[in-house]
């Protein structure tokens, strides 16, 4: 083969193969470059070649496995996930810092007492249901979290509910940042403390935080109300002689002597020192002298 | 057996015999004599195997000078053919580390994936720590004297001495020949760039 028949044949190896290779456009790596050629140099071009394929092949199979791995990996996390959230009575909200959208779980929504919503809300659809007085300290607990000054959230919050009236939330979270530190994704939880915060353990009977709202509410709403304390003396020196089950049996039996005498539309509340309060709201036309 | 292997011996026969001695072996081992052996291409390993005693037969070598004669052969049409793999390697502990990988190249060559995972498995190499290698062989060919060849040969293309240990043979009735390979000094910097 002289010098110019060699180069022909050259050209035709290296065409060849690029036609062959042409394959690759649709992330085909499962080829083999085979060469119809003596010289040992095609013959060279095309096993390297091949042996890049292989490469890629191996790659994209080592892709693949991994892929699967950590697919399994999420598939089981969020099965414990799922098994813990529908575990508990908590809502889950995750917040997209780049979308500025929250999702909300099913259980969130049951604590506004609403339907859930697939689709991801606003942060103002969470703010505007937070009690005015309360939404100022919810939104400087996630703005200290987004700018870093806190690791973590907590707030605690009156939610409105559907029906009208609110209830106390503890809400926790943390906050994802990206490479830039910016925050990506704020994700947390939130509990329904209302009874924790309003209920008087031993009695059962709302305590002076609950009558305190009321009356706050009363205020605002310019209403006329009335309270009445029911301070009951030497209860200490009588509960000093009784083991515990017959103090809270006797607390009990003094809360339910009171509720037989409060009208269901008076509030009934026990207060620190063995005092009780009524709460009763007068109605346009009523005698407050009267009631009492 | 990729046609490499038999295609540098028979021009090493050529070159050494003449004609006559080459086409000799070949009739010993039953291969025609307008076979061309390809380097992408697997031919039959006993094939292999008998023009190696073919060649031993005919030159009334030892089976261990026809190796060392080969081996030098064999890494001269390497350097040749693949000068990249030995600039890459600053030392022959560095080329004999990456030995397998490179075996697995020319096993690239090789269209069916089984043969290919054929040839790729005959050879692994660890680093044990700096100094010392530990290469495993296995093949029913039994190969092993022309790998301990070859693995002097290319200490003395880097100018290093290498001392090599058979561990286990399969000539012994090992599973696998393993080789402990161990380098006594480093060698001057620059060795192959100055040729």
């Amino acid at each position: 083969m002289n010098d110019s028949e060699r180069i022909t044949d050259l050209q035709q190896v290296i065409m060849s193969i690029a036609d062959q290779l042409c394959e690759t456009v649709d992330n085909n790596f499962d080829i083999h470059i085979s060469v119809d050629t003596d010289d040992i140099h095609g013959q060279k071009l095309s096993l390297l070649i091949n042996f890049l394929l292989e490469n890629v092949r191996r790659h994209n199979r080592d892709m693949v496995q991994l892929n699967a791995v950590l697919e399994e990996k999420v598939r089981e996390r969020t099965e414990q996930l799922d098994m813990v959230i529908s575990g508990s009575t908590d809502g889950v909200w995750i917040w997209d810092a780049m979308q500025d959208s929250i999702s909300f779980s099913e259980n969130w929504y049951r604590m506004a007492g609403e339907k859930a919503h697939a689709e991801a809300q606003k942060p103002e659809y969470w703010m505007n249901r937070v009690h005015p007085k309360d939404v100022c300290r919810l939104k400087s607990a996630i703005r200290a979290l987004m700018e870093g000054s806190k690791t973590q959230l907590h707030a605690e919050y009156r939610l409105r509910q559907e029906s009208g009236g609110y209830r106390w939330m503890l809400c926790r979270g943390v906050c994802q940042r990206n490479d830039m530190g910016f925050p990506k994704l704020l994700a947390g939880t939130q509990t329904d403390i209302t009874h924790l915060r309003s209920v008087d353990p031993q009695s059962g009977l709302p305590n002076e935080h609950y009558l305190k709202e009321r009356i706050e509410d009363l205020l605002e709403a310019r209403s006329t109300f009335y309270v009445i304390l029911v301070a009951v003396r030497q209860l200490n020196a009588i509960t000093e002689s009784l083991d515990q089950q017959a103090t809270e049996k006797l607390h009990l039996e003094i809360s339910q002597r009171l509720l037989d005498e409060a009208h269901f539309s008076r509030l009934l509340a026990r207060l620190p020192g063995n005092t009780y309060a009524f709460l009763c709201q007068v109605q346009p036309g009523e005698n407050p002298h009267d009631l009492l | 057996m990729i046609g490499i292997i038999q295609r540098v011996l028979l021009d090493l026969l050529e070159e050494t015999g003449g004609e006559p001695l080459k086409f000799a072996v070949m009739d010993r081992a039953g291969v025609p004599h307008d076979r061309d052996f390809r380097i992408d291409q697997n031919y039959p390993d006993d094939e292999c195997l008998k023009l190696i005693q073919g060649a031993v037969d005919e030159t009334g070598l030892s089976e261990d000078a026809i190796n060392v004669l080969y081996a030098k052969a064999f890494l001269k049409e390497a350097r040749n053919l693949f000068p990249q793999f030995f600039m890459m390697a600053k030392s022959s502990e560095q080329f004999l580390l990456r030995q397998a990988t490179i075996h697995g190249v020319i096993a690239s060559g090789l269209k069916k994936p089984e043969e290919r995972q054929v040839v790729k498995d005959k050879f692994s190499a660890r680093s044990i720590e700096p100094g010392f290698v530990e290469v495993t062989y296995r093949s029913p060919n039994k190969l092993c004297g022309l790998f301990r060849a070859l693995a002097h040969e290319v200490a003395g293309i880097y100018g290093e001495c290498l001392t090599v240990h058979c561990a286990d043979c399969m000539k012994r009735g090992d599973d696998a020949c393993r080789f402990e390979l161990r380098w006594e000094k480093t060698a001057p910097d620059g060795i192959l760039s100055s040729e």
